[in-house]
C-alpha cells in the first residue's frame, strides 16, 4: 500500500518535472479562439478567403460608411448639396471652412485607411496563399485591390497628397511612420490595382444583384482615373470597354436606381435596413431631410421637361420654406429594393463624352451625351456646339445626373479648377482657395511627425 | 403535576453540578430549580407517606387490550384499572406509540415492561406512583474508585505543547500541567461524567468528557487572533509570531455572524486594506473586492481567489473586467452575478487575504491584486458530530430617499411651468392637466417597501478517526426580494471533504467536492430606479389595462419581465502528500470546477406598449466556464544550527475555458412559450463567445526561521501564460521579506515586561497582473455582418507580440505589537505599490487602419497607506467578557508617471500626480438670484464657462475601517459591528432637470423661485430651452451633486445564547445556541439622497465605490433568528 502511494507520487512528480521543463512553452501556446481565424488560416480555403473580401463589402457600411463620408461632406462642399441640420462639424463643411481639428475630417481619413488596410491585409493574405481556387483567388484580388484603389482615388482627390501604405498588418508599426506621397504617386498606384483588377476580374457578376465588383465595374473607375488624369484616350478606351459590353442599358429615371437596374455596374449593398442614400436623403413629407439639392443646382435643370428633375427630386415647403430633396432614392423604411449604387452607365457616358470632346471628337461625344439627355427626355444638343461649348455642356450635364451621389460634382469643379469661380461665387464670405484640399488630421500630424499639413490650415 | 417527578430526579445533577459552575446565569437558574425541587421533594414525601399500602407493579392483574395507541391513553387506561397513579412529563411521552396487545389479564409489570422496552423510558415504582424518566444508561451514583487519566497534548501539527493546564470541572482540588513532551497523568476519582478541560494561552480551551477512556491525544486549535493563529498563505501555512508577510484573516465565527448568502460580503470593513462594495441589494449581486488600491489604470483589479488551493478564477478575458458568471450577455435586476454566491459561507473555516510581495508574490503573475485564499471545514477525528443551524429573517430597504409628495411635486412642476413662460397642456404636461391631481402613488413604497424573507437550513455530519475524517454539510437557502410579486433565490449546496492518512501518517489523501445549484428568479430589471417617477402616473387606464405614456414604461409591466438564472457548480479537488524522508514531503494538488449559468431574459408583449404592436421576445444565454489544475510540490524540512530551514519547490497547469452563447428569440406567438427557443418565430445568435487560456509556472520558496527571532523568507515564480504574446510569454516574479522578532531579545524581555511580543517585518517583491484581454497578440479575422446573405470577416485587432502582464513592485514596512501577555495587540502595516506596465490603448496614426493598439505603456501608478489594527481583550473575567477590535485604512492613489499623456487618449482623463479616480468638475456658486439659473465659476476669467473652467477632484475612500466589540455575559454573547468609510463621491442623483416631468426628492423643496431668491438651489423648470433648463446643462458635472458620501454602518449585530450544557445534554446534543443576527441594520449617511454610497454599478464612475449613476437597490437589512445545534 504504502509502496503504491510512494510510486504513484513519485511518477507523477517526475512527470510534472519533465512537463515543465520540457514542454512548458508549448504548453502555455494556445491558437485562435474557436470563433475567430488566424491570419494566415483565414486565406487557406475558398470559403473563407472569400469571406475577407465580403467583409471589405460590408466596411464600406456602418452609420455613415464610404457614401456618407464621400457623397455627404463632397456634396455639400459643392453647389451640389445643401445641409439643412446644425452640426458644427458639417457646418465646417457647408461653409468650406473645414478646420483641421473637425471630426469628420478625421473620420474621412481614418474610415479610408481602415477600409485600405483591411484589403491590404486581404492583398497580402491572398498573394501569398497557395490552396485557393486559382480563379477565385484571381476574383478575390481583383476586388480587394479595386477596393483600394476605390479608396485612395477618394482620398488623393479629398486630401491631395497622402500616406501610401501598402503593407499588411505586420508592417503596422511602419505605416504609421509613413510621410505623405506625390498625388502623381498615389494615381499611379490607383492605376496598377485598377489595371491588375481588370484583368484578375470576370466580367460576370457574382452572387444576386450588381453587389460585387467585376471586370466592368475596374473599367469604369479606370476611365475616371484616366479622365480625371487628363489621359483622354485612355478614358475612352475604358469607358468604351463599359458601354461597348452591351451588359448595361439606360432604364426610365424611376427605374436607375433599384437594385435591379441594368444600369448599375456596381452598387453596395445594404447590411442591414435601406441603403445609406435613402435613409439620409428620404424623409416623410413634414420632415426637413438632412441634405437636399441646392437651389442653384435645381434652378439649372434645363427645363420642367427634364425627367430627372421631376423624377429625381422632390419639392418641400415646410414651414414656410421650400426644399429640394433628393429623390433618387425613394425608400427609408423596410429593408427596400434600393442598394447604394456606386458605379452607373451614365456616367460612363459622360465620362467618353468628355474624353471624346477633349480629343476633339465633337461629334461622337454629342452621341453619349445624347444618349444621357435622351433618357431624360431632354432634346439632343445642337450638333454646332464648338469645343468649349461642348464640355460646358457636359459639365452641366454631369451635375443635374450626378447629383447628390459620390461627390461628383466637387471633384468635378477641382479637377477642372473651376472651384473658385463657382464655390467662391455661392459662398464668397467663407471660401478659400485652399479650400479645394481637406485638412490632414492635426491629431495624425501630432502622431506622425512626418506629415504635413495643407496650405491654408 | 406531571413534571414534578422529574425534577426530582434532576435535581442530584443540579446539586452536584451547580456548585462551582462558572456560569452563574445558569447557575442562577438552577438555584431556581433547586428550590423549587426542593419544595416539591418534600410534597412528595408527605404524599408518599400518606400512601403506604401500596402493592408492587408485578403483583396487580388487570385485564386490557391496547391496539397502537398512545402510551399516555394507555397509562390512563392502567390507572382507571388500578390505583396506581403515574408521574411523567406530557411533552416527552406524547408522540410515543404502543404496540398492539390482545385483550387479556396481564400483571401490570408485564405492561409496563411491554409499554417501554425500547422507548429510552423507564419506570420506578415508589408506593401507587410510578415515575416514568428516561432511561439514563451512566448512573451518576458517586464512586470512590480512583482512576488515572493520561495523555499528550500537542498544537495543529502534531508538536507538543509544555505548561497546558489539565482540570476539571467541579473538582477544583485536581490540576496538573504537562512536561516538556506535553505529556500529563493525573489520578481522579472514577467518573464517566467528569469533564476534563484543557486550557493554554493562545489556544482554544478544549473541554472532554471522560466516559470510558484513560489516555488521550489531545489537540489544540490556537485561538483566532492569536499570535499562534495559523494562517494560510500560498502553498503552506504560517502564524502570526513568524510571519513575515501582511495576511488579514477572517474565521468561520465572523462569517457564522453576518446573514450573508455571499462569503464575501461577510468580509466588508473587517479587514484593513480591503474594500468591499456590494453592487446592490437584490440575492445574487455581486461583491466586488479591492486590497490595497486600484493597480491597473483600465484591466482588471480582481484578487485571485482561491478555494483550497484551487484558484477559483472567472475573469475570462472581459472588458470591463469582471468576475461576474454573466460578463457577456444577459443580467436580471442583480446585475452581476457573482461566482462566489455558490459558495456557502457556512462551509468556510476561514478567508486568508494575502496583501504584500511576500505575501502575493508566490503566485506570481497574479498576485498583484492580492490573493484571496479560502479554507474549507475539514472533519476532526472524534466521536461523529451532526450540526443543524436553521434560521429565518427577512430583509428590508433600510432607508428610504425623501420625495415630494404629489402637492409638492405638482407645484414643483407648475413653478417650472411659470418659470419657463410656458403654459401646461396635455401634451407637455399631462401630470398637471391630464392626471389625477389629488391621489398619488408612493413608488417607493409600492416597489422596494416590500420585505423579503430569508430561510436558511443547514445539516452537516462531520466526524471520523485517526486515519479518516470527514465532513459533509448540505444547505438550503432561500431569499426573496422586496419587489413585489414572486421572486427569489435559492441556493441548495452540498459539500463533502474527506481526508484520509496511512497509519504510520506517511501518506495523506483529501478529497472535496463541492456542488452547489443556484435558481434566481427576478424581475429582469431592478425597480429601485423608478424611485421617481411622477406620483400621480396612472399604473392603470379607464378600462383596468396597465396604463401607457410617452416616455414612461409602467413599472408594473416592468415586473411583467422576467429573469431566470440557473447556475451549477461543482468544485473538485485532491491533494496527495506523501513523506519521502523525514522533512521531505512530496505534494499533489488536482482540482476541477465548473460553473455554469443558464440565462432567460423574457420580454413579454403584455410588458410593452400596445400602442407600438409589440411583440414578445426572450434571450437565452448560457455560460460555461471550466478551469482545471495540477500542481506538483516538493517540501523540505530541515533544521539547521537553531533555525528551522524550509523550501518548497513547485510546478503549476492550469487551463480554463469558458463558453458563453446568447441566443435571441423573437416574434412569440404566445407568452406562454417564452421560457423555451422553440416557440420563437425568428432566432438570432447575438453573442458567441469561446475563450482558452493556459497558464504555467514553476515555483520556489525558502524560508529560514532561527529560534522564532530572526525570519527571512525568499519566494520566487516563473510564470506563463496564453495570454501573454510570444515576445513576453514567461515572466519571472519574486520577493524578499524578512521579520525580526524582537521581543525575543533579552533586552527587550528584560526592560520592557509589558510587551509581550514586538515583531519588525519588512518585504519587497514583484507581482503580476494577468487579467487583460486573451488574445491581444494574435492577429484574428472576426465575423462581422453578413454581405449579400454570405458570411464575412475583418481583421479586428493589431496584434502586439509583446504584451504581458501589468508589474506591481510592492514594498512594506510593518511593526506588530503585543502587550500585556497579548491581551492588546497592534499591528501597523506601511505598503507602497508601484505598478507599472500599464496595458492601455495607445493612440496609433490613423493610416495604419487603427487608431490605437493595446501595448504595456510605462505609466506608472502607486497605491500606498498605512493599515491599522488593534485588537484587545478590554475585560476579562470568569462571568463577563469584552473584546474589541479596530482596523483604519488609509489610502491614497496616485498617477505618478504618464509619458506622453498629453497625445494619448487618456489626455483629458489622468493627470499625473493627481488619483486616477479623477473626475473634472465646475464649481457651482449659487443661484443667480434674478432669474433662478445655476451659476459656475468661470476660472479663467474668459466670459465663458467652458472645460478649461473645471477643477480636478479624487473620487474614491482615503479612509476606511471597521470597530467590532463583542461582549458575553455568562451563556449570552453579544456582536456588534460598525463600518465606516469616508468617501468623496456622487450625493445627488439628478437624471432630468427638476420641474421635468419627474419626481425629486425634497431638497429641492428649497429651491429658488420667485418667492424665494435668496436658496442656494436652482430654481424649477420643465422645457427645454430656457435659461433656467440651460444653466443645468452643467449642473451634473459640477460640486453640486459631488461631495462628502461619508457613512457609517451598523453593519451586523448578533446576539446569540448558549443553551447550558446541562439541558442540551439532556436531547444527546454537546452544544445549542439560539441567535438573532441583523446585517446592515443601519446607516449614517450625510447624504440621504441615494440610498447607499456603498453600491458601485458598472458606468458608474470608475473606481470601486465611488457612487452610481441610478440608484440601485441598497444592500438590505436582514435580521434573522436561529438555531445551531451539535449533536
Amino acid at each position: 500500500m504504502k509502496k503504491t502511494y510512494k510510486n504513484f507520487l513519485l511518477k507523477s512528480l517526475t512527470v510534472a518535472v519533465v512537463l515543465s521543463t520540457a514542454s512548458c512553452k508549448k504548453f502555455v501556446e494556445i491558437g485562435a479562439p474557436p470563433t475567430q481565424i488566424l491570419f494566415e488560416d483565414a486565406f487557406k480555403t475558398d470559403a473563407s478567403a472569400q469571406s475577407t473580401v465580403l467583409g471589405l463589402y460590408a466596411n464600406n457600411n456602418g452609420a455613415i460608411g464610404s457614401v456618407g463620408l464621400y457623397s455627404f461632406l463632397s456634396g455639400i462642399s459643392a453647389d451640389d448639396l445643401q445641409y439643412n441640420a446644425t452640426d458644427a462639424s458639417y457646418l465646417e463643411f457647408a461653409n468650406n471652412a473645414v478646420t483641421n481639428t473637425n471630426s469628420l475630417a478625421a473620420n474621412t481619413w481614418q474610415f479610408s485607411y481602415a477600409l485600405i488596410k483591411n484589403a491590404n491585409n486581404v492583398i497580402s493574405g491572398l498573394s501569398s496563399s497557395s490552396t485557393l481556387t486559382p480563379a477565385l483567388k484571381n476574383q478575390l484580388l481583383g476586388e480587394a485591390k479595386f477596393i483600394r484603389a476605390f479608396t485612395y482615388f477618394y482620398l488623393v482627390n479629398l486630401y491631395g497628397d497622402v500616406p501610401l501604405p501598402l503593407k499588411d498588418d505586420y508592417a503596422a508599426f511602419e505605416n504609421a511612420t509613413l510621410p505623405r506621397s506625390p498625388a502623381s504617386a498615389v494615381y499611379t498606384q490607383v492605376i496598377a490595382d485598377l489595371t491588375e483588377a481588370q484583368n484578375l476580374l470576370p466580367t460576370s457578376y457574382t452572387g444576386t444583384f450588381r453587389g460585387r465588383i467585376n471586370k466592368y465595374a475596374a473599367c469604369s473607375l479606370l476611365a475616371r482615373v484616366y479622365l480625371y488624369q487628363k489621359n483622354y484616350t485612355a478614358a475612352e478606351t475604358q469607358a468604351t470597354q463599359v458601354i461597348a459590353s452591351n451588359v448595361y442599358s439606360l432604364p426610365a429615371p424611376d427605374a436607375a436606381f433599384l437594385n435591379t437596374s441594368n444600369e448599375v455596374i456596381w452598387q453596395i449593398a445594404n447590411i442591414s435596413g435601406v441603403s445609406l442614400f435613402g435613409s439620409n436623403y428620404v424623409t416623410l413629407a413634414t420632415v426637413v431631410p438632412a441634405y437636399t439639392l441646392r437651389n442653384e443646382t435645381y434652378q439649372s435643370f434645363e427645363s420642367a421637361a427634364d425627367l430627372r428633375r421631376s423624377s429625381w427630386t422632390i419639392t418641400k415647403t415646410i414651414a414656410g420654406k421650400i426644399y429640394y430633396g433628393i429623390n433618387k432614392y425613394k425608400v427609408n423604411t423596410g429593408t427596400g429594393n434600393e442598394y447604394s449604387v456606386a458605379l452607373r452607365l451614365a456616367e460612363l457616358y459622360l465620362i467618353r463624352a468628355e474624353a471624346r470632346a477633349q480629343q476633339g471628337n465633337l461629334g461622337t461625344a454629342k452621341v453619349d451625351l445624347d444618349m444621357v439627355r435622351t433618357r431624360a427626355a431632354l432634346p439632343a444638343v445642337s450638333a454646332s456646339l464648338t469645343q468649349a461649348q461642348m464640355l460646358s455642356a457636359i459639365e452641366q450635364e454631369r451635375k443635374v445626373e450626378l447629383f447628390g451621389e459620390w461627390g461628383h460634382r466637387w471633384l468635378d469643379l477641382k479637377r477642372t479648377s473651376r472651384a473658385d469661380a463657382v464655390i467662391g461665387a455661392i459662398k464668397p464670405a467663407t471660401y478659400k482657395p485652399t479650400a479645394v484640399l481637406y485638412p490632414v488630421p492635426q491629431s495624425q500630424i501630432l502622431l506622425n511627425n512626418s506629415l504635413t499639413q495643407n496650405p491654408g490650415y | 403535576m406531571y413534571f414534578s417527578a422529574q425534577l426530582a430526579e434532576g435535581r442530584k445533577n443540579n446539586v452536584f453540578n451547580t456548585a462551582s459552575h462558572p456560569r452563574s446565569l445558569i447557575r442562577q437558574l438552577m438555584r431556581i430549580s433547586l428550590v423549587t425541587a426542593f419544595i416539591l421533594s418534600l410534597s412528595f414525601q408527605v404524599l408518599f407517606a400518606l400512601e403506604i399500602n401500596a402493592q408492587p407493579v408485578q403483583q396487580v392483574q388487570i385485564i386490557l387490550g391496547l391496539n397502537n395507541e398512545s402510551i399516555i391513553s394507555a397509562i390512563k387506561k392502567i390507572e382507571q384499572k388500578s390505583q396506581f397513579r403515574f408521574l411523567y412529563r406530557n411533552n416527552e411521552l406524547k408522540d410515543l406509540l404502543t404496540a398492539s396487545l390482545p385483550l387479556k389479564e396481564r400483571s401490570v409489570k408485564e405492561l409496563l415492561d411491554q409499554l417501554f422496552t425500547g422507548t429510552g423510558f423507564t419506570y420506578t415504582q415508589i408506593d401507587n406512583k410510578i415515575l416514568v424518566s428516561k432511561l439514563n444508561p451512566v448512573q451518576s451514583a458517586a464512586n470512590n474508585r480512583q482512576a488515572t487519566i493520561s495523555g499528550t497534548v500537542t498544537d495543529e501539527n502534531g508538536n507538543p505543547l509544555p505548561g497546558v493546564s489539565i482540570r476539571f470541572r467541579n473538582k477544583n482540588s485536581i490540576a496538573t500541567t504537562t512536561d516538556g513532551n506535553g505529556q500529563f497523568s493525573i489520578r481522579i476519582p472514577e467518573d464517566k461524567n467528569a469533564v476534563m478541560m484543557i486550557s493554554y494561552i493562545g489556544y482554544v480551551n478544549r473541554e472532554i468528557i471522560l466516559g470510558t477512556q484513560t489516555t488521550f491525544k489531545i489537540e489544540l486549535k490556537p485561538e483566532v487572533g492569536s499570535l499562534n493563529e495559523v494562517q494560510v498563505i500560498g502553498y503552506g501555512t504560517t502564524t502570526r509570531r513568524t510571519s513575515t508577510g501582511s495576511i488579514a484573516s477572517i474565521t468561520a465565527g465572523d462569517i457564522a455572524k453576518q446573514p450573508v448568502g455571499n462569503p464575501l460580503a461577510a468580509l466588508s470593513g473587517r479587514m484593513s486594506g480591503v474594500l468591499i462594495a456590494q453592487n446592490n441589494g437584490v440575492p445574487g449581486g455581486a461583491v466586488q473586492v479591492q486590497i490595497r488600491g486600484q493597480n491597473s489604470l483600465s484591466q482588471g483589479g480582481i484578487p485571485l481567489y482561491v478555494i483550497d488551493g484551487v484558484p477559483f478564477t472567472n475573469f475570462n478575458g472581459g472588458s470591463p473586467a469582471t468576475d461576474n458568471l454573466n460578463a457577456f450577455g444577459t443580467s436580471g435586476a442583480s446585475g452581476g452575478i457573482s461566482p462566489f454566491g455558490m459558495i456557502n459561507p457556512s462551509d468556510i473555516e476561514r478567508i486568508d487575504i494575502l496583501k504584500d510581495a511576500d505575501a502575493t508574490s508566490i503566485y506570481g503573475s497574479r498576485g498583484s491584486n492580492g490573493v484571496v485564499l479560502i479554507t474549507t471545514k475539514k472533519g476532526q477525528s472524534g466521536s461523529t458530530k451532526i450540526g443543524v443551524n436553521l434560521n429565518t429573517g427577512f430583509t428590508e430597504v433600510n432607508r428610504f430617499i425623501p420625495m415630494l409628495d404629489l402637492q409638492q411635486y405638482l407645484a414643483l412642476r407648475r413653478e417650472g411651468f411659470s418659470n419657463d413662460g410656458v403654459t401646461p397642456n396635455a401634451t407637455n404636461a399631462p401630470d398637471l392637466t391630464v392626471w389625477d391631481q389629488n391621489n398619488g402613488t408612493d413608488f417607493q413604497k409600492m416597489l422596494i417597501g416590500g420585505t423579503g424573507h430569508i430561510t436558511d437550513l443547514q445539516a452537516n455530519m462531520s466526524g471520523g478517526n485517526e486515519q479518516t475524517r470527514f465532513f459533509f454539510n448540505s444547505a438550503y437557502r432561500r431569499e426573496s426580494t422586496v419587489f413585489p410579486g414572486d421572486n427569489s433565490d435559492r441556493r441548495f449546496s452540498s459539500r463533502l471533504n474527506l481526508d484520509h492518512n496511512s497509519k504510520d501518517r506517511k501518506f495523506n489523501a483529501s478529497f472535496m467536492v463541492n456542488y452547489t445549484n443556484d435558481n434566481t428568479n427576478i424581475p429582469a430589471s431592478d425597480l429601485s430606479s423608478v424611485y421617481n417617477l411622477p406620483p400621480n402616473l396612472p399604473l392603470y387606464d379607464a378600462a383596468g389595462k396597465l396604463f401607457w405614456a410617452t416616455g414612461f414604461t409602467n413599472p408594473l409591466a416592468t415586473l411583467l419581465r422576467r429573469y431566470n438564472g440557473v447556475t451549477t457548480n461543482l468544485i473538485t479537488n485532491a491533494n496527495l502528500r506523501y513523506t519521502i524522508l523525514p522533512g521531505l514531503t512530496a505534494k499533489a494538488n488536482f482540482g476541477y470546477t465548473i460553473t455554469q449559468l443558464d440565462q432567460n431574459n423574457t420580454t413579454p408583449a403584455s410588458s410593452q406598449n400596445p400602442a407600438n404592436n409589440p411583440t414578445s421576445s426572450a434571450a437565452f444565454t448560457n455560460n460555461k466556464a471550466q478551469n482545471w489544475i495540477i500542481e506538483p510540490t516538493l517540501d523540505y524540512v530541515k533544521t539547521i544550527a537553531d533555525g528551522k530551514l524550509s523550501v518548497l519547490i513547485g510546478t503549476s497547469y492550469q487551463k480554463n475555458t469558458s463558453n458563453s452563447l446568447y441566443i435571441n428569440g423573437t416574434n412569440y406567438s404566445n407568452e406562454a412559450l417564452l421560457g423555451s427557443l422553440i416557440g420563437a418565430g425568428t432566432t438570432t445568435v447575438s453573442y458567441n463567445n469561446i475563450l482558452a487560456y493556459k497558464y504555467n509556472a514553476v515555483f520556489g520558496k525558502v524560508n529560514y526561521d532561527w529560534k522564532e527571532k530572526y525570519l527571512i523568507n525568499a519566494t520566487f515564480r516563473r510564470d506563463g501564460s496564453s495570454r501573454f504574446g510570444p515576445n513576453n510569454r514567461f515572466g519571472n516574479f519574486g520577493a524578499i521579506g524578512a521579520g525580526w522578532v524582537f521581543s525575543q531579545e533579552d533586552f527587550v524581555k528584560n526592560n520592557l515586561a509589558f510587551l509581550s511580543f514586538g515583531k519588525l517585518r519588512a518585504s519587497f517583491g514583484t507581482t503580476g497582473n494577468d487579467q487583460i484581454s486573451n488574445f491581444l497578440y494574435l492577429p484574428l479575422y472576426s465575423s462581422t455582418t453578413a454581405y449579400l446573405g454570405n458570411a464575412a470577416t475583418v481583421v479586428t485587432t493589431i496584434p502586439n507580440a509583446d504584451i504581458k502582464w501589468e508589474t506591481t513592485k510592492k514594498l512594506e514596512f510593518a511593526i506588530d505589537l503585543g502587550f500585556l501577555k497579548d491581551r492588546i495587540s497592534f499591528t501597523a502595516n506601511y505598503y507602497r505599490n508601484r505598478s507599472s506596465d500599464q496595458i492601455t490603448s495607445n493612440a496609433l496614426p490613423t493610416q495604419t487602419g487603427y487608431n490605437s493598439y493595446s501595448t504595456n505603456l510605462p505609466a506608472k501608478i502607486q497605491n500606498k497607506g498605512l493599515e491599522l489594527e488593534l485588537n484587545s481583550s478590554n475585560i476579562m473575567t470568569k462571568n463577563f467578557s469584552w473584546k474589541t477590535s479596530v482596523n483604519f485604512t488609509f489610502t491614497d492613489n496616485k498617477l505618478l508617471e504618464f509619458p506622453d499623456l498629453d497625445k494619448s487618449f487618456y489626455s483629458t482623463s489622468y493627470v499625473v500626480g493627481e488619483s486616477i479616480n479623477l473626475i473634472r468638475l465646475y464649481h457651482y456658486t449659487g443661484v443667480n438670484p434674478a432669474n433662478g439659473t445655476a451659476t459656475f465659476e468661470d476660472r479663467d476669467g474668459n466670459g465663458i464657462i467652458n472645460t478649461n473652467d473645471r477643477y480636478t477632484a479624487d473620487l474614491g475612500t482615503p479612509f476606511f475601517g471597521g470597530f467590532n466589540n463583542t461582549f458575553t455575559f455568562k451563556n449570552f454573547e453579544l456582536g456588534v459591528f460598525f463600518q465606516f468609510n469616508h468617501r468623496f463621491g456622487v450625493t445627488q442623483i439628478l437624471n432630468t432637470r427638476p420641474g421635468a416631468l419627474v419626481n425629486q426628492n425634497d431638497a429641492w423643496l428649497e429651491r429658488w423661485s420667485p418667492a424665494n431668491t435668496s436658496s442656494p438651489i436652482p430654481g424649477a423648470t420643465a422645457n427645454a430651452g430656457s435659461a433656467i433648463y440651460n444653466s443645468y446643462n452643467l449642473y451634473t458635472s459640477s460640486d453640486a451633486v459631488y461631495g462628502d458620501a461619508s457613512y457609517i454602518k451598523m453593519r451586523s449585530v448578533n446576539l446569540s445564547y448558549n443553551l447550558p450544557a446541562q439541558w442540551v445534554k439532556q436531547v444527546k446534543m454537546s452544544n445549542c445556541s439560539v441567535f438573532v443576527q441583523g446585517q446592515n441594520l443601519y446607516t449614517w449617511a450625510k447624504n440621504k439622497y441615494i440610498y447607499d454610497t456603498e453600491t458601485t454599478v458598472q458606468g458608474g464612475p470608475s473606481g470601486l465605490g465611488t457612487g452610481t449613476i441610478g440608484q440601485v437597490l441598497p444592500p438590505l437589512r436582514t435580521i434573522v433568528f436561529g438555531i445551531n445545534c451539535t449533536f
